[in-house]
């Protein structure tokens, strides 16, 4: 007895509301049916249009007419294909044209994309490998600029500079050859180490440093530090 | 005894001719224009879409036959987009 009230209880709770609802999906779908006619009549409309402009925008008639039979093929609607080919114009404009457009367009139709998935995949392919980027709106411009400018005039003023200084300090290097001799200078660095070097050059090494000290020091052929210091110290040690 | 059957031969080539001719969606340019005016009454009365459609003997997947035979054609797409501004 306390089922059968139970059950009648839930019928006459749940019963009202499946009733309310069947009259809003029943009108609800005829009006989406008629929504969706006018839409997609309306869509096709720009076919045409769509597909002239991407002509316009540097696309083969070749290319244009390959999609256009693939979308057929594939039963794509007319307005999802001038949907297509509007992304296509668009992204065409921004990246460039890519090759054989209308094969790219029959494969993403033969994987299934369809909608912004095809547009999605249109755009990507632009992108990618759009030719002509800098035929473009003016995306081009800061590209050529930047190319010739950066690299060129660093380049340019790297190399000489580089090369005129290295070679001015290897000349007074090319005069310390001779201080080669003062390789035994290796014996002056206990010298160095004492102080009463300074004293034992000028006496001994005077008339042989004097070319490295006196004219390498001051006229700056050889730099000041390495001649001197080498001369000084090697020759008193012979 | 020749005559009748020239002229029958004739008139069997000259109907081959015209249900060719009429066999296929239009194709000449005042097809493309009275394309582009069915066009014009659609943007003017979206709603009516379907009527106006109806009214010229059209369907919505006829209309979309043609919509992609003009779109095919470069200079058929030309005129209906002028046409059809």
């Amino acid at each position: 007895m306390k089922r059968l009230h139970a059950l009648s209880l839930h019928l006459a709770l749940t019963l009202p509301a499946v009733a309310l609802a069947l009259p809003t999906v029943a009108f609800a779908a005829p009006q989406g049916k008629e929504s969706s006619s006018k839409a997609r009549i309306l869509a096709a409309l720009d076919l045409p249009s769509q597909a002239h402009a991407l002509r316009e925008s540097g696309v083969s008639d070749g290319d244009v007419k390959a999609a256009l039979k693939a979308a057929k093929k594939h039963k794509v609607t007319a307005g999802d294909a001038a949907k297509a080919m509007k992304e296509a114009a668009k992204a065409v404009k921004e990246n460039g044209p890519v090759d054989n457009f209308g094969a790219f367009v029959q494969s993403q139709l033969d994987e299934g994309k369809r909608g912004k998935d095809l547009a999605a995949a249109i755009r990507a392919e632009h992108q990618a490998r759009g030719k002509g980027k800098g035929k473009g709106k003016g995306k081009g411009k800061p590209e050529g600029k930047g190319v010739p400018d950066g690299k060129g005039k660093p380049e340019g003023k790297g190399t000489p500079e580089g090369k005129g200084k290295p070679e001015g300090k290897g000349a007074p290097e090319g005069k310390g050859k001779p201080e080669g001799k003062g390789k035994p200078e290796g014996k002056g660095k206990p010298d160095e180490k004492g102080a009463p070097q300074g004293k034992g050059k000028p006496d001994k090494g005077g008339p042989d440093a004097k070319g490295n000290p006196d004219k390498g020091g001051p006229n700056g052929k050889g730099g000041k530090g390495k001649p001197g210091s080498k001369g000084g110290k090697g020759k008193p040690g012979k | 005894m020749n005559a009748p059957k020239i002229l029958s031969w004739a008139l069997l080539g000259g109907v081959v001719a015209l249900s060719a001719g009429c066999d296929g969606e239009p194709s000449s340019p005042n097809d493309v224009n009275a394309a582009a005016a069915i066009a014009k009454e659609i943007k003017a009365a979206p709603d009516d879409a379907e009527k106006i459609l109806e009214k010229h003997d059209m369907t919505e997947a006829s209309f979309e036959a043609l919509m992609f035979e003009i779109a095919e054609d470069p200079e058929k797409s030309k005129a209906f987009t002028e046409a059809s501004k």
